[in-house]
């Protein structure tokens, strides 16, 4: 049968014609099949990680007057409940010890009732210190209040007045503090409620027999702990909805009479906004990888063009319809796309597991994911369309006679009549533009609204960039090889001399192959720069924001104002690899009935030991705004919201209420507002303070520091390892470096992990750079082998061919590189525009990767060169089949 | 009648000396012999025709004299002319039997390419080329392309291009075929001319017995076998 | 016949006829960048079973352009072309090539055979696009034009003339009632191309036709009748 002949004739005697397009079919599939999965596993990662990193789920806050055990028992019949446990929190009006031969007596706090099973079922609560795991279990910061320890005696004061004795079994950690403590049901703009210093945690029935006889009014409250089951979905934006919804579904059954405190929505929350971004990076940085993909096996496939329209004519002349024609193609595509798709799948199963972390890609979970299929569709459809829709094309619009001939002089194309390339670039500055007009607002994702949006129209402003570009490029190229003669042979006679005119002629009417290889070489070229960049920008931006969490390379900090010990800056100074410390007090200060956090330093010289950036100062530098703090002593620096909120100007003066170390009560202390902050090193991210440490020690009467900032003269970790022995594990300091914070953000989630990505990328943009600087030359070259076969026979010398080769070959790659370079560069300015959400804080200017430059400039280079010297080097020999046809 | 100066020329070194000279072609199973070792000269201003069935070898011989290719076997020498690189376009002009101009250069482009190869200036050589051009009547296609005129007009420009340079030796190959027989003689004609003027061998193959009854001598080759009768 | 006709301009046709080939005005234009050519100016002939007929004239005078336009493989600007009584031009491509399969036969002057298959497959390509006749196989096709040793030859590993003969048996694969051929003894030597005009002159005694486009003088010779054409008029038929 034909179709069986043919496609056996063509996998015998036209291997390299097949291999060709199925390579381009195999990198287009092992991309997108990468990605894609790529990013199906990373999103379910975040949700499972969100989920995961929950210490508890649900907190479900009973309202007075519901008994315990009615409230678990509608709680766990709630269908997704796996577990539910209640928990008492009982007030504690003080804390007393007779420890040590002192007494020592603490404020008010917290005695928590927790069933025998809690700890196995919610392990992330607490973190045992020091003895038993059960019974009587004191705070590690109560314990150092009253100066404790095991086995010691303490008295808790209960609500009326009563008092009760205890003996303390064991001493534990509290991590998650924050939420065991939260206030279930009130927004979290009001009364951001610091968590009690002094808790003690009781097995259920020691609380209860203490509690029971306390006749005071709101002495307790009952929370249902739960852990849901596995039956949130994996997308974190579902995870986040269905989260929501179980909770109001419990509440709305409770009728009122429990409020549920959702910890787990509130991390899907992070998580989903983080999935928006990471699904948009994949858009903008993705897409056009596995589009170059696609352009490259198009190009592959259009070599030989010339061949296969002749070959179709002679189909057609014998008889064969049109219809029949394309199906040979379509066979033609159908088979390569086969072989590449699998090829492809196998490339994405290796690369994947190189690139990304094992645990994201796990091989059946890659063979089952949709994009897998998806990727193997394209594959298909991108090889038959290549090898189809050209013979779809001729058999439309060329006769017979006219497919047997060689193309005669192209005429310009549609796009260049139309003015395409002006019309993408005016397109894209208008996107861009508007975009800017409303602050690069990607991701619109209200607080709590279950739905969040993308705006994927932003998404147009680089790819229309790209493509205006690219087409640009294109015209400029034509332009110059049709109408640039006297400058192209000025620049040619010194290699081409006596051949100047025929090599500009020659390039004058071979302008659309070479247009097309200059092109492809800018394309692949943009793309490599555009995301080499990014992610440069993007690594450089993650530090800085680790540095402004951490504060510095290495970072002391005692637990809430409880200050440093006096001695610890001397015997860190004396730690090897130190070279500078900071100390920074760290207080709370009433700004009218708002607790806020207020932070002293030394402006003249935090410098030493923090790296600040500009950009999180608002109209002023670093060097500046210190200055300013530095100016008079009762100078301040305050945050945007808390600027927004008072309406407060610079130059006014603040009132502020500090607590005096004399009487441990809140007075007022004026300030002078000098300058806003929007981001300062270790402050928390809304509102905070940073005044003059001087001055504040000075009023409050108490010069303590809460933080010990640290630059470090080689790798931060080990001097952080070094200064955590210094450092009572009781004591609560914490010792963490800047490399520990990064790991930390970049596997948490308030960040999204793109090393697997941009590894990927720039993997796959290194490698297309340097096929394609190959693959162009050599094609141009393979395509012209008879044309240099004649010249050869009348008597072309080597040098002859290298004039004209060399000229060739020094236009596409010297053209292609550099307006790749410059689009690259413009891209990448024009994405980290629009994605400013993802970084934070916005970048100052773009990082240049320079090795990697230089590598992918090398890379490219030398690719061509060797595709031009292997050509050249085998148009020596005598082309004894195309002499045959002389 | 026999040229005088072709009787003369005999006791000048030969231009092209074949000894032995053999050509094997294709690999494994597909390997035969196309020449069987051959001996020939070739003397200044000789005037030669060869003849053969297709497949005989024709074709390969000439690419041997030329210096296209090399033997398998024996020797394939140039007295005159040096080593084999330095033979085209300087020594020896080809005119082939397919098309053969340059897809990228206009007419008068691929007329004049001998001359730039060989140092010309661009002036020179463009001027030459369209003085040979109007010797061949081709005038009117100095700036056409090669897929803008048949394959008749092509391979006449082949002819022209295989002239420039002023070769001492012209090997064509079949160099009318695509031409009617009033045109193939028109062109036959101006060969003869110009190579007579410039004292250049010719060695012509061809089937026409008419074209072969105008040169002096006669070689036929059969089967590979290389059977010389002079005139 | 095997084809449908159903067009009114077919009655003027279906006229009992010895004609296998009619064109009637052929009018065609090419159109380069700068300048348009009229190839072929009102060219009209008749073509009858039995006759071998060569077209002549000088190199650039339109006789390619009329032989593609008399196979399909070309469309006219004005004029029409009937195979059989049955219009060909203005047909749908698929009609033009069903027509041109079972009915003509083509050899062109160059690129008559698939590269990449050999000589045996191209001849059974061309049976499998081609009529319900039973074909010849490609054994007998081969040996009726000597190269029966070529059988699973590729062609590029085919001398001239071995090309030229295998291409003229592909295209008698199908055993068409008409061949159009193009310069077919261009690049053979005279044995060769005595052996072409006898199978094409043995041909005709069957009552197929045979038009040849030439050069040579001796195809000329042998053939029934002579057209020649200059400037794209037929001068002398």
């Amino acid at each position: 049968m034909l179709e069986a002949r043919w496609l056996s004739g063509l996998v015998r005697r036209r291997r390299g014609r097949l291999v060709s397009i199925t390579v381009g079919v195999a990198l287009t599939v092992g991309f997108l099949a990468a990605l894609g999965s790529f990013f199906s596993a990373a999103s379910s990662n975040m949700t499972h990680q969100a989920i995961r990193s929950a210490p508890v789920d649900w907190q479900v806050q009973l309202a007075p007057g519901l008994s315990a055990s009615a409230g678990l028992n509608v709680v766990a019949s709630e269908p997704g409940v796996a577990k539910a446990l209640a928990v008492n929190y009982g007030n504690v009006s003080s804390f007393s010890c007779n420890c040590g031969g002192t007494l020592q007596t603490t404020g008010a706090g917290k005695a928590l009732g927790i069933p025998t099973s809690y700890a196995t079922v919610f392990p992330k609560e607490f973190r045992y210190l020091i003895g038993a795991h059960r019974g009587v279990l004191l705070a590690q910061q109560t314990t150092s209040n009253l100066h404790a320890a095991v086995g010691s005696r303490i008295q808790i004061g209960l609500p009326g007045g009563s008092h009760v004795e205890l003996r303390v079994d064991g001493i534990i950690d509290l991590p998650a503090a924050n939420s065991l403590f939260q206030a279930v049901g009130q927004p979290s703009a009001l009364a951001p409620q610091a968590p009690p210093d002094n808790v003690v945690v009781l097995p259920a029935s020691l609380w209860y027999s203490i509690y029971q006889h306390v006749n005071a009014a709101n002495a307790s409250i009952t929370q249902i702990h739960v852990r849901l089951a596995n039956v949130l979905p994996s997308d974190p934006s579902a995870a986040f909805s269905d989260a929501l919804a179980r909770a109001h579904h419990l509440e709305a059954r409770m009728t009122g009479q429990a409020l549920v405190g959702n910890n787990v929505a509130a991390l899907l929350d992070a998580a989903r906004n983080d999935a928006l971004y990471a699904n948009l990076l994949f858009l903008f940085l993705g897409v056009p990888g596995v589009v170059l993909a696609i352009l490259l096996t198009g190009v592959l496939g259009a070599s030989g063009g010339d061949r296969r329209r002749k070959e179709q004519a002679l189909l057609r002349l014998r008889g064969a319809s049109a219809r029949r024609v394309v199906g040979l193609g379509a066979l033609e595509g159908l088979t390569v796309g086969v072989v590449g798709s699998i090829l492809g799948v196998v490339l994405a199963l290796g690369v994947g597991k190189l690139s990304f972390r094992a645990a994201h890609l796990k091989a059946t979970g890659l063979l089952t994911s949709g994009w897998t299929v998806s990727a193997f569709v394209t594959g298909l459809l991108v090889a038959v369309i290549c090898l189809a829709l050209p013979v779809l094309r001729d058999s439309r619009t060329l006769t017979i006679a006219e497919g047997r001939v060689a193309l005669g002089a192209p005429r310009r194309p549609l796009w260049a009549r139309l003015y395409l390339d002006f019309v993408a670039l005016g397109l894209a500055a208008i996107v861009f533009i508007r975009s800017a007009s409303n602050g690069y607002q990607v991701v619109v994702a209200p607080e709590g609204v279950a739905t969040s949006a993308v705006d994927t129209t932003v998404f147009l402003a680089p790819l229309l960039l790209w493509i205006g570009a690219a087409l640009l490029s294109w015209r400029m190229a034509s332009a110059v090889l049709s109408r640039g003669g006297g400058v192209l042979g000025a620049l040619l006679r010194p290699a081409a001399g006596p051949l100047t005119s025929v090599a500009v002629a020659s390039m004058r009417r071979q302008r659309t192959l070479l247009s097309r290889g200059l092109v492809i070489l800018m394309i692949t070229s943009s793309f490599a720069v555009s995301t080499a960049v990014f992610n440069a920008t993007y690594s450089a931006q993650s530090r800085v924001d680790a540095g402004l969490t951490n504060g510095a390379d290495v970072a002391v900090t005692a637990p809430g104002t409880t200050g440093l010990p006096s001695n610890l800056a001397n015997v860190v100074q004396a730690v090897p690899g130190v070279a500078s410390l900071s100390p920074m007090i760290h207080r709370y200060a009433y700004v009218g009935a708002d607790l806020q956090d207020l932070y002293g330093i030394n402006p003249r010289t935090i410098r030493n030991s923090v790296h600040m950036v500009d950009s999180v100062f608002t109209g002023i530098t670093a060097p500046q705004a210190l200055k300013a703090l530095a100016s008079r002593p009762d100078a301040i620096l305050v945050s945007q919201e808390t600027a927004t909120t008072y309406l407060l100007t610079p130059g006014t003066m603040i009132r502020l209420r500090l607590q005096f170390a004399a009487d441990h009560r809140y007075h007022t202390v004026p300030f002078h507002f000098v300058g806003i902050v929007r981001e300062f090193p270790t402050a928390p991210h809304d509102s905070f303070f940073i005044a003059n440490s001087r001055y504040v020690a000075r009023v409050t009467g108490d010069a303590s520091s809460q933080i010990l900032l640290i630059h470090t003269n080689g790798p931060p970790p080990p001097v952080a390892a070094a200064i955590s022995t210094k450092v009572s594990p009781l004591s609560g300091i914490t010792v963490r470096s800047i490399d520990q914070q990064l790991s930390a953000t970049l596997t948490g989630l308030s960040a999204i992990d793109l090393s697997g990505l941009t590894r990927l990328e720039l993997t796959l943009a290194f490698l297309l750079a340097a096929a394609a600087a190959g693959i162009v030359l050599a094609l141009g070259l393979v395509e012209r082998r008879r044309t240099f076969a004649i010249a050869v026979a009348i008597g072309a010398k080597s040098r002859h061919l290298a004039s004209f080769v060399w000229s060739e070959a020094v236009f596409i790659l010297s053209g292609g590189i550099l307006l790749g370079t410059v689009t690259g560069w413009l891209l990448a300015e024009v994405l980290t525009k629009l994605l400013t959400g993802v970084f934070d804080p916005p970048p100052d200017h773009l990082s240049v990767p320079v090795g990697y430059l230089t590598a992918l400039l090398s890379v490219t280079l030398v690719s061509g060169v060797v595709a031009v010297v292997t050509s050249l080097r085998a148009t020596r020999e005598p082309q004894m089949d195309v002499l045959r046809d002389l | 009648m026999p040229d005088h100066t072709a009787n003369q020329s005999r006791h000048d070194a030969p231009l092209v000396r074949g000894r032995d000279a053999s050509k094997d072609l294709g690999v494994g199973a597909a390997l035969r012999t196309v020449v069987e070792p051959a001996n020939f000269d070739i003397f200044p201003g000789e005037r030669i025709s060869l003849t053969g069935q297709s497949g005989s070898g024709k074709s390969t011989l000439l690419h041997l004299i030329s210096g296209l290719s090399t033997p398998t076997s024996g020797v394939v020498e140039w007295p005159q002319f040096g080593s084999i690189d330095a033979l085209r376009p300087t020594f020896i002009g080809i005119a082939f039997q397919g098309p053969s101009l340059l897809a990228p250069l206009s007419v008068v482009e691929n007329v004049a390419l001998p001359l730039l190869l060989l140092g010309e200036s661009e002036r020179h050589a463009r001027s030459a080329a369209l003085v040979m051009l109007d010797r061949f009547e081709l005038s009117e296609l100095s700036d056409k392309l090669p897929e803008e005129i048949s394959g008749g007009q092509s391979q006449r420009v082949g002819v022209a291009r295989s002239l420039m340079g002023e070769p001492r030796l012209l090997v064509a190959d079949e160099p009318t075929g695509q031409c009617d027989q009033v045109t193939a003689f028109r062109v036959l004609d101006i060969m003869d001319e110009l190579t007579k003027e410039r004292g250049c061998a010719l060695i012509i193959a061809a089937h026409d017995p008419k074209i072969a009854s105008r040169m002096d001598v006669h070689w036929t080759i059969e089967a590979g076998r290389l059977a010389r009768n002079s005139a | 016949m095997m084809i449908a006709t159903d067009t009114p301009s077919n009655e003027a046709l279906n006229q009992p006829t010895d004609a296998v080939l009619e064109a009637h005005e052929l009018y065609r234009f090419f159109h380069t960048s700068t300048e348009e050519t009229m190839a072929l100016r009102g060219v009209s002939l008749t073509i009858n079973r039995g006759e071998f007929v060569a077209i002549v004239g000088p190199s650039g005078c339109g006789k390619s352009t009329l032989l593609h336009c008399l196979c399909g493989i070309d469309v006219p600007d004005g004029g029409y072309v009937a195979v059989e009584g049955i219009r060909l031009s203005r047909r749908t491509e698929i009609e033009r090539g069903k027509l041109r399969a079972q009915l003509i036969g083509v050899l062109l002057q160059s690129g008559n055979l698939f590269d990449h298959l050999d000589v045996a497959d191209n001849i059974r390509a061309v049976q499998a696009l081609g009529s319900s006749r039973a074909p010849l196989s490609p054994e007998q096709l081969l040996a009726s034009v000597g190269i029966a040793d070529r059988l699973h030859a590729r062609p590029s590993t085919l001398s001239g003339g071995e090309a030229a003969r295998a291409s003229l048996a592909v295209s008698l694969a199908n055993d068409p009632p008409i061949l159009l051929a193009d310069e077919p003894t261009g690049e053979v030597d005279e044995a060769t191309e005595r052996v072409l005009i006898d199978l094409l002159t043995e041909r005709t005694t069957s009552g197929k036709a045979v038009v040849v486009v030439t050069h040579s003088d001796r195809v000329a010779s042998a053939a029934h009748r002579v057209i020649r054409i200059a400037d794209g008029k037929v001068v002398d038929a």
